[in-house]
C-alpha cells in the first residue's frame, strides 16, 4: 500500500534499534488469542478500482440541479468556485486545531475573520469558532442557558416553529439534565406530546405565539427559544420580546438563518442573548446532510459560559498582532468535568468556507442573494396559490420557504414529480403525522423563473 | 524569507469593490416588510483576486501534514489520500439533499450501510451508527446509551463512571454532560489502570468505565480483560474511547476484549482531513446488548438485494445531530477502508506501532521516557534536559517549529511532568523520523549552550512567541468594521 512509507531495509534497521526481531514482537501486550484477528474485509483494491466502484455508487443517487425546491434545514445555494478552490488547499485542510499558534496563523486569522463577519451579520458581540451544525448549536444554547442560571431554572420554552429534528437533538442533549423541554402550541406540555399530537397544529404561529411564550416564561424558565425564519419559512417581528423576558430573568435564544440576515434585522438588534444558526448556506455543499456549520453567538456578558473554541487577538514578543485560541479555561482539556461542554474538534474547515464565502459576497452580494430568495419565493407562492386546490395561507410573511396546502397527499406529489426530474419540496407528513397534505417549498437564487413556472405547471397537472 | 502576514479583510476593504455578482432578478419583485429590514450591513468589500490572494497567503502561514512532519500525539496526523477528496466531491454525492426520498438516495444509503459494516468488522462490534459529528459527540452518544440501558433495566441509581487519570479531558466532560458522576482512577507504575484501585472503586452504583486503549501514554492496557471483567462483574459497562484506534487496526478488535461501546475518530484512524479543527466524524459502535440504544437514524436493508432505508433503533437515545452525520467524512473513510482491505488494515496498525517504537528507541536516549515498555502508536517523553533545567517543554516545542516540524502534543497527559506526546503515524518514513531526532539533538545542545535561543523561540516563523495571557486579559474576539 502506497501510504506506508518504510522500505523493508528501513524496517530491519528500525527493529534493530528497538531491539526486537519482528514487528509482531511489539504486540506482546495484546492478549494472544485476540492478537492479529482475521478481519472480515475484502482484499485491498487499487485507486482505479475504488474510484470506479464509488463513482458507480454516486450515480445511484438521483441528480437534480435547478429543479429542486427542497429545504427543511439545508438549502441549495450558489457556491462561488473560489470557495472550494481555496478551502481545499492542503495547508488549511491537513492542519489540525491550532495548538501551536505560531505555526497556525493561517487557520487562526481565518477563524478571527469568521468571528468578525458573523458578529456583524448576527449583531452580536461574540461568535465562536463553530459548532457541529444548527441543531447541536441550539441544543448547546439550551444547556448554556440552564447552566448560566446555576441550576435554579430548569425549564426551556420552545416555539412551535423550531425544526422538528432540532427539537429531537435538544431532547437527546437535555435528557440527562432533568431539564423540562416545553412546547407551547395548543397547550401541549412536552416535546413528546407535541410530536404524538401530529405537531404544530397552531401553525402559522404568528405574533400571538411570541406573546404566549413571554407570558408562560416564569421563575423556573432558563430561556425561550425562537427560530426566525422558522422551520416553515415564516418570519416574525421579535422587537420587545427580549425586554419582556429579561424582566423575568429569562434569556432569549434566537435561531436564525445567515442568508435572511443579508436583508433583515439581526437578532442582536432585538436583544437576543444567544444566537444560533445553520451555516450551510454560506458556501457549504448539501453533501447529504454534512459536514455543515453550527453558528453560535452570545453577549459579552455570557462569554465565559459559552461552549466551543474562540480565537482571540494578541501580540507576539515584538508587539506584532497575531491570533491564538483563548479563554481555554472554559474547555474540557483544561476544566475536564467542569467544562462548559465536551466539544473539542468542531467544524473549522466549514467556518473557513463561510469566511471565504462572505468575503467574496461582501455586503452587496449577500443582499442580492437574500433579495433573490425573497422575490423568487414570493413569485412561486403567488403562482402556486392561483392553482385550483392549492393554497398558500395569506397574511404570512416568509423568507425563501413557505407552506402549500395541496389537494392530495404531498408524498404522492413528491413521488410523481420526482419521476419528471422535479423535486417539488418537502412532504410535511414526514415530520408531522397531522400534516400529510402540506408541502414545504423552498426557492433560492438557484431556481430560475423557468424552473418555477415548470414546477407550477407540473403541480397543476397532478391535481 | 519570513512570510508576510496580510492585513485583515476589513482593513483591506474599500467601498464599492465587488467580487461575486448575482444574476438580475427574473421575476416580478415583491415588497419587503420595511419594519423588519436591517439598518445596515458592513461586510468587507474586496475583488475576487484580492480574496484569493488573501486566503492563499493565509494558508501559507500554516504548518500542515502535506508540508511538515506533524507528530501531534493522540491526533493521528496521518497522510490524507487525495482520492478521498475526489470521491467526496463526486457531483452525485456533493449536491445531494439530505431530505431527498430514500429511493432516490440509494447510492448514499448503500455507502453508509457498507461503512457501518466495515467499521463493525474492523472493531468486532455488532452495530454502528454514523451520526455523531466528532469524537466527543460519539462519547456523549455512548455514555447516553449506557444510561438508557441501565434505566431500561430499572437501575437508574447507577451513576458513577470510572475514568483513568490518563484520559482525554473530553471523557470527564462527557460524563458530566450525560448527568453522571466522574470518578478518577489512578494509573499503576507500569502505566496500566491500577487494578486494586479499580476494584475498590466498584460498587452497586457503578454505571461504567471509560477506557482509552492504548491509553494516552501510548501503552496497551496489559490487563484489559481483567479490567473489563471486573466492571461487568459489578454490573457496569465499558466505554472504549477510540481516539487511539490506529494502533489496533488489524492487530486487535476492541469488541473481542469486553468493550461494550466505542467511538471512532474517522479524522484520525481513517484518514479524513483534520481541517484545522474539524469537521471530524465520530461513529459509535455497540455490542449486541447496546445496539438497540444507538443514536439514529441508521441504515438498514430488509433483504439481500433489496433497497436500503433509514431506521431508528428500537430504544434509540434519539438524534444527536441534524440528519445522518458528517456524510462527506464517511465517503472519505469508506474509500480508505476499501483501498486497504483486511491486509492493508494490519499493515497500517503495524507500521504505526513500528514508527512509534523506533522513535522512542532513539528519543529515550535524549529525554526521559518514564515507562520502559514497548509502546503502541505513540509515547510520552518529558521535556527535561539535563544541564539545562530552566528549559521547559514549551521552549522545546517552539524551537522545533524553527526546524520546520510541528511540535508534539505538549503538557498532556497531565500525569507526566512537562509531557511531550509523540505520535509519528505510519505515513512517515525512517528518514523523516531521523531528521526529527537530529532536530531534537540540536535543540538539546542549544539548550545547554545558548538557552536564550530556546526561551526566545520561535525565530523563523512569521511571528515570534505569542502572548496567550494578554489574549485573555484584553479580550478581543472580533474586529468591528
Amino acid at each position: 500500500m502506497g501510504y506506508v512509507a518504510n522500505t523493508n531495509a528501513d524496517k530491519r534497521a528500525m527493529l534493530e534499534s528497538i531491539g526486537v526481531n519482528s514487528i509482531a514482537d511489539l504486540f506482546t501486550d495484546v492478549p494472544e488469542e485476540h492478537r492479529f484477528p482475521e478481519l472480515p474485509l475484502p482484499p485491498p483494491l487499487s485507486e482505479l478500482d475504488v474510484s470506479r466502484e464509488i463513482e458507480a455508487l454516486s450515480e445511484r443517487n438521483m441528480r437534480v440541479s435547478g429543479m429542486s425546491f427542497l429545504g427543511g434545514g439545508a438549502w441549495n445555494h450558489f457556491i462561488p468556485r473560489a470557495v472550494p478552490y481555496l478551502a481545499s488547499r492542503s495547508e488549511f485542510a491537513t492542519a489540525y486545531t491550532p495548538y501551536q499558534p505560531e505555526a497556525s496563523q493561517g487557520t487562526l486569522q481565518a477563524l478571527f475573520e469568521y468571528q468578525s463577519m458573523l458578529c456583524e451579520l448576527l449583531g452580536m458581540e461574540v461568535v465562536n469558532a463553530s459548532h457541529y451544525d444548527g441543531a447541536t448549536s441550539v441544543a448547546e444554547a439550551a444547556l448554556m442557558a440552564v447552566n448560566a442560571a446555576r441550576g435554579k431554572r430548569k425549564k426551556v420554552l420552545v416555539s412551535g416553529g423550531l425544526h422538528p429534528q432540532y427539537r429531537s437533538v435538544m431532547q437527546t442533549y437535555l435528557q440527562a439534565m432533568q431539564v423540562k423541554l416545553m412546547a407551547l402550541s395548543a397547550g401541549i406540555a412536552s416535546a413528546e406530546a407535541f410530536h404524538s399530537a401530529g405537531g404544530s397544529p397552531d401553525y402559522p404561529f404568528g405574533q400571538a405565539e411570541l406573546k404566549q411564550l413571554a407570558a408562560a416564561a416564569d421563575e423556573e424558565t432558563a430561556c425561550v427559544i425562537v427560530q426566525n425564519p422558522d422551520f416553515f419559512g415564516s418570519i416574525r417581528d421579535l422587537a420587545g420580546l427580549a425586554d419582556e423576558l429579561h424582566a423575568k430573568g429569562v434569556l432569549l435564544v434566537v435561531h436564525t438563518d445567515p442568508i435572511y440576515l443579508g436583508l433583515f434585522r439581526p437578532p442582536g438588534a432585538d436583544g437576543a442573548d444567544i444566537v444560533t444558526g445553520e451555516g450551510q448556506p454560506l458556501g457549504i455543499d448539501l453533501s447529504f446532510g454534512g459536514p455543515y456549520l453550527g453558528i453560535f453567538g452570545c453577549t459579552k456578558k455570557l462569554v465565559r459560559r459559552m461552549p466551543g473554541r474562540l480565537t482571540g487577538q494578541t501580540t507576539d514578543t515584538e508587539g506584532t498582532r497575531g491570533f491564538v485560541l483563548t479563554l481555554n479555561t472554559r474547555e474540557q482539556h483544561i476544566r475536564r468535568e467542569k467544562a462548559t461542554s465536551n466539544i473539542c474538534t468542531n467544524q473549522g474547515l466549514m467556518a473557513l468556507r463561510a469566511s471565504i464565502y462572505l468575503a467574496l459576497m461582501g455586503q452587496a452580494g449577500l443582499r442580492e442573494v437574500a433579495s433573490l430568495c425573497y422575490h423568487k419565493s414570493h413569485y412561486a407562492a403567488a403562482e402556486i396559490d392561483k392553482l385550483t386546490g392549492f393554497a398558500v395561507p395569506d397574511d404570512i410573511r416568509f423568507f425563501r420557504e413557505f407552506v402549500v396546502q395541496v389537494p392530495i397527499p404531498a408524498a404522492e406529489i413528491v413521488k410523481g414529480l420526482s419521476q419528471q426530474g422535479i423535486v417539488p419540496g418537502l412532504d410535511l407528513g414526514r415530520y408531522f403525522s397531522g400534516r400529510r397534505n402540506e408541502l414545504l417549498v423552498a426557492v433560492t437564487e438557484m431556481n430560475t423563473k423557468d424552473d418555477i413556472d415548470a414546477l407550477v405547471s407540473a403541480l397543476e397537472n397532478v391535481a | 524569507m519570513i512570510k508576510p502576514i496580510p492585513a485583515l479583510l476589513y482593513e483591506q476593504s474599500e467601498s464599492g469593490r465587488r467580487a461575486a455578482v448575482m444574476p438580475d432578478c427574473d421575476v416580478p419583485e415583491s415588497t419587503f416588510p420595511e419594519e423588519l429590514l436591517r439598518a445596515d450591513l458592513k461586510l468587507p468589500e474586496l475583488s475576487e483576486p484580492g480574496v484569493v490572494r488573501y486566503f492563499t497567503q493565509l494558508s501559507q502561514l500554516n504548518f500542515s501534514i502535506d508540508t511538515n512532519f506533524y507528530p501531534l500525539g493522540s491526533c493521528t496526523m496521518k497522510y490524507n489520500p487525495k482520492v478521498n477528496e475526489a470521491m467526496a466531491s463526486l457531483p452525485g454525492f456533493l449536491g445531494h439533499h439530505p431530505l431527498q426520498e430514500e429511493m432516490l438516495s440509494q447510492g448514499s444509503l448503500e455507502l453508509m450501510y457498507r461503512l457501518q459494516e466495515q467499521l463493525a468488522a474492523v472493531s468486532g462490534f455488532h452495530s454502528v451508527s454514523l451520526q455523531p459529528a466528532a469524537g466527543a459527540q460519539g462519547e456523549f452518544a455512548g455514555i447516553s446509551m449506557i444510561r438508557a440501558y441501565h434505566e431500561s433495566r430499572g437501575e437508574a441509581h447507577r451513576r458513577r463512571v470510572l475514568i483513568p487519570d490518563s484520559a482525554h479531558g473530553t471523557n470527564p466532560a462527557t460524563v458530566t454532560m450525560a448527568g453522571y458522576e466522574p470518578v478518577e482512577l489512578p494509573s499503576d507504575a507500569n502505566g496500566n489502570v491500577d487494578l486494586q484501585a479499580l476494584k475498590e472503586a466498584c460498587d452497586d452504583n457503578l454505571a461504567a468505565l471509560m477506557i482509552t486503549n492504548p491509553n494516552t501514554l501510548g501503552l496497551f492496557e496489559e490487563h484489559i480483560e481483567e479490567v473489563t471483567g471486573t466492571i461487568h462483574e459489578f454490573g457496569g459497562l465499558v466505554y472504549g474511547d477510540g481516539a487511539n484506534m490506529n494502533a489496533l487496526l488489524g492487530t486487535l478488535r476492541p469488541g473481542d476484549v469486553g468493550i461494550d461501546v466505542m467511538h471512532f475518530n474517522l479524522h484520525k484512524t481513517f484518514s479524513t482531513p483534520h481541517g484545522g479543527g474539524g469537521p471530524g466524524s465520530g461513529p459509535v459502535a455497540a455490542a449486541e446488548i447496546l445496539a438497540p440504544f444507538l443514536p439514529g437514524p441508521v441504515v438498514e436493508r430488509e433483504a439481500e438485494g433489496g433497497p436500503y432505508s433509514f431506521v431508528t433503533p428500537a430504544q434509540s437515545i434519539g438524534s444527536i445531530k441534524l440528519f445522518y452525520g458528517n456524510f462527506g467524512m464517511n465517503i472519505r473513510a469508506f474509500t480508505y477502508i476499501l483501498m486497504h482491505g483486511a491486509s492493508g488494515m494490519r499493515e497500517l496498525g503495524e507500521n504505526a506501532v513500528l514508527n512509534a517504537n523506533y522513535l522512542k528507541s532513539r528519543i529515550e536516549k535524549l529525554l526521559p521516557v518514564k515507562y520502559k515498555r514497548n509502546c503502541m502508536h505513540e509515547f510520552v517523553a518529558g521535556g527535561k534536559i539535563e544541564g539545562a533545567e530552566e528549559i521547559t517543554t514549551r521552549d522545546i516545542a517552539k524551537r522545533l517549529l524553527d526546524y520546520g516540524m510541528h511540535a508534539p502534543t505538549v503538557y498532556f497527559p497531565l500525569i507526566v511532568k512537562e509531557a511531550l506526546m509523540i505520535e509519528p503515524t505510519e505515513s512517515e518514513n525512517k528518514r523523516t523520523l531521523d531528521a526529527f531526532v537530529e532536530a531534537l539533538e540540536t535543540i538539546i545542545s542549544e539548550a545547554r549552550e545558548h538557552p536564550g535561543l530556546l526561551h526566545g523561540a520561535p525565530h523563523e516563523m512569521p511571528l515570534k512567541r505569542l502572548d496567550e495571557v494578554k489574549a485573555v486579559k484584553d479580550l478581543v474576539l472580533c474586529m468591528h468594521p
